[in-house]
């Protein structure tokens, strides 16, 4: 790579990485450990922001450096490295993310439980919303309520929940329209 | 045992584990042999199994013409593409994937007017199993050899090498059948010439992240 030839320059991070990918296709090790030493903490910090879970950051970490060294024949050494190590973050963090929530839709978890928003919210900052909803349901009539429960939250039909609340099944439609009309005016 | 000191104890076991690698060679300079070599081979099988009776005359015919050439490079475009696709960032290439696409629409615009202005008649079941078949000997290498390519390197977009691979060898096996076959209308190209590849292209579509998997 061209270098300035003013003595004051020193490289940016992106034209070391690029330097060493190149010692590293030469079988340099020493390059390629300074190279998976720069990158490691940029990758960690760059997927960190849009993950529920910070944890995952690590493992989505390993599985970006273990492509590196998979596919580092394709980096082309006339081309800056950065875009490259880009477009091989994004595609591990989405399937990472993809076989995180596949496996989730098997999965049933109590509302209660105290792991749930930490698993199965995926942005946490609204994870307050749940408190909200709960707390506006508990400002309604019990009968009203129950009926709402049943068929927006458990998933009966109207025509079980009529059964159930001995009303007709109209009247079931009715009352879970106004409570979801409600709730909208509580929550805003 | 930390996540840091997992990563750190990776990153020593990798550095310990490279060896030399040899960068890959341009996309381009994959693609133009694979290229030349595809239609070569095409070009062969249909001498062999008998170029149709009116060539001489369709190849006067401006609209026959004009298909051949949109489906060549479609079939070549594609070729290109899917080969850049083995570089995780397409070598900061991506428009290169507007140029098969848009290929694809104007055979479909094409396709649209034909059906229209000439009607579809549609094919015979005997003379669709003959196409199928040479369709088949035309493109059968080029999809073996166009997988290898692309399997070798690190696709972040598997879907879309998959589709590039299916469009590559159905526009080189369009173009084969169109030189084999004296059929004409619009019906039988595209029902007896297209299903055998939209049927390999679902097939690859739906292994694409398994056959792609690095």
């Amino acid at each position: 790579m061209k270098k300035p030839s003013n003595s004051n320059y020193k490289p940016a991070a992106e034209d070391i990485w690029t330097e060493n990918a190149i010692l590293a296709q030469s079988g340099d090790k020493s390059a390629y450990n300074e190279l998976l030493r720069g990158i490691a903490p940029f990758i960690r910090n760059y997927i960190l922001k849009s993950l529920a879970n910070p944890d995952w950051a690590d493992d989505i970490t390993q599985e970006v450096l273990l492509s590196v060294h998979r596919s580092l024949e394709t980096y082309s050494p006339d081309r800056p490295f950065r875009p490259w190590l880009m477009a091989i973050i994004n595609f591990r963090r989405t399937d990472f993310l993809r076989k995180h929530y596949n496996a989730r839709e098997n999965k049933q978890t109590s509302l209660d439980s105290p792991d749930f928003l930490k698993t199965h919210v995926t942005e946490p900052n609204h994870a307050g919303e749940y408190k909200d909803i709960e707390s506006a349901l508990a400002t309604l009539p019990e009968k009203q309520r129950r009926v709402f429960e049943m068929i927006k939250i458990e998933g009966y039909s109207a025509k079980e929940v009529a059964n159930e609340m001995d009303m007709s099944v109209s009247a079931v439609k009715v009352s879970a329209h106004r409570t979801m009309n409600k709730l909208k005016e509580i929550l805003g | 045992m930390t996540e840091q000191n997992n990563i750190d104890d990776l990153i020593g076991k990798l550095s310990e584990e490279l060896e030399p690698v040899k960068p890959m060679p341009h996309p381009l300079i994959q693609a133009i042999p694979y290229i030349v070599v595809s239609f070569a081979y095409m070009a062969v099988v249909v001498f062999y199994l008998g170029i149709r009776g009116d060539v001489i005359e369709k190849l006067g015919d401006v609209a026959f013409m004009v298909e051949i050439f949109m489906m060549s490079f479609l079939a070549i475009s594609s070729m290109i593409t899917a080969i850049y696709l083995t570089v995780p960032d397409m070598r900061g290439e991506k428009w290169i994937l507007a140029i098969p696409f848009t290929l694809l629409a104007s055979f479909f615009g094409m396709v649209i007017i034909k059906a229209v202005s000439e009607g579809v008649d549609m094919p015979n079941v005997h003379k669709m199993d003959h196409c199928m078949g040479e369709g088949g000997y035309m493109t059968i290498i080029p999809l073996a050899v166009l997988l290898f390519l692309t399997k070798r390197g690190a696709t972040t977009r598997p879907y879309l090498s998959a589709l590039m691979t299916i469009f590559a060898v159905a526009g080189l096996g369009y173009v084969g059948l169109r030189f084999t076959c004296s059929m004409d209308t619009i019906g039988h190209a595209v029902i007896s010439h297209m299903i055998p590849y939209i049927v390999i292209g679902s097939i690859l579509g739906i292994a694409a992240r398994k056959i792609y998997k690095w």
